[in-house]
């Protein structure tokens, strides 16, 4: 078939403009360069940050039902994080905006 | 060839920049045109190529046979072209597209005219099934031997002249209807 197989196409206009692919070139020296540098800790780092952002938002939801299993099943009021780290009484009287009385002070340490 | 890059591999490997700069510089053009042939447009074929030249770097030890580290990068970036392809939901037969080479180089007649060729080049190319606009780029612009690119694409070297021929065939045929065209 060599012998018939048509001349080669002058595809030229086609090719990569030298000065591009010096700068392809160089964009991948400097890429691997860093990614080789990194190593696998540098990896594992990299990792960290969405991490510990995903681990903060499996706290939240954990900590919301929590708050929600500890108020029981006859609270009608969504419950809030901050409502679930919150003492009763002291809910009360944040609620009605008042003064803490000596019993609202006392009665959380004295129920089990 | 094929032991010179193996040797490049090998050195690669264990941390030589200049065998990697070297690596590099041989296999880019034929990254470039394997990604082109998939992406059909200069800018993402750029993208790709390197993208995928920096994944080959990054997993230079999972190349089982280093002599064979051109069809291996091929496959990489074949795989990743097609990914970005997919990815960007373009149609099969849309044809090259933004073939811009540049800045301009001669006076603005030779760079008129050069743009225009390239355009036609463009659609000639574009117009092909995908295993012969890859062939053929790969052999006529990159200059790989056809048992190069069999052992890249996985086809016996019989099945690439045959397509480089129908390539080249229909490639001239578009270009002269293209010409005619313009007469």
């Amino acid at each position: 078939m060599t012998d018939k197989e048509p001349r080669p196409v002058d595809l030229s206009p086609l090719a990569l403009p030298d000065l591009r692919r010096e700068r392809m070139v160089r964009a991948v020296l400097a890429r691997a360069q860093t990614a080789a540098a990194r190593g696998p800790l540098g990896v594992l780092a990299g990792w960290a940050r969405p991490t510990l952002a995903a681990a903060a938002v499996v706290a939240g939801v954990s900590l919301g039902a929590l708050a929600w299993a500890a108020a029981g099943p006859e609270t009608a009021q969504p419950l809030t994080i901050a409502d679930g780290l919150m003492p009763q009484p002291a809910a009360d009287w944040i609620a009605e905006d008042r003064a803490p009385t000596e019993d609202d002070l006392l009665i959380p340490w004295e129920q089990p | 060839m094929s032991d010179d890059v193996a040797q490049l591999v090998e050195r690669a490997r264990a941390g030589d920049a200049a065998a990697t700069e070297r690596l590099v510089r041989l296999h880019m053009g034929a990254a470039y045109a394997v990604a082109l042939s998939v992406t059909r447009n200069p800018h993402e074929a750029e993208d790709v190529a390197q993208d995928a030249m920096v994944l080959a770097l990054e997993r230079l030890s999972e190349c089982r046979d280093p002599r064979k580290f051109g069809g291996w990068l091929v496959r990489i970036v074949r795989n990743r072209a097609f990914n970005h392809r997919r990815y960007l939901g373009i149609r099969a037969a849309e044809p090259l597209e933004g073939a811009d080479a540049g800045p301009a180089s001669g006076t603005p007649l030779e760079d008129a005219e050069r743009s225009q060729l390239r355009d036609r080049l463009n659609d000639a190319v574009g117009e092909l099934p995908q295993t012969q606009r890859e062939v053929l780029l790969m052999h006529d612009l990159e200059g790989w031997k056809h048992r190069e690119i069999g052992e890249a694409l996985g086809m016996p070297e019989g099945t690439v002249r045959y397509h480089l021929f129908n390539a080249r065939r229909a490639v001239r045929g578009r270009l002269k209807s293209l010409v005619g065209e313009d007469d």
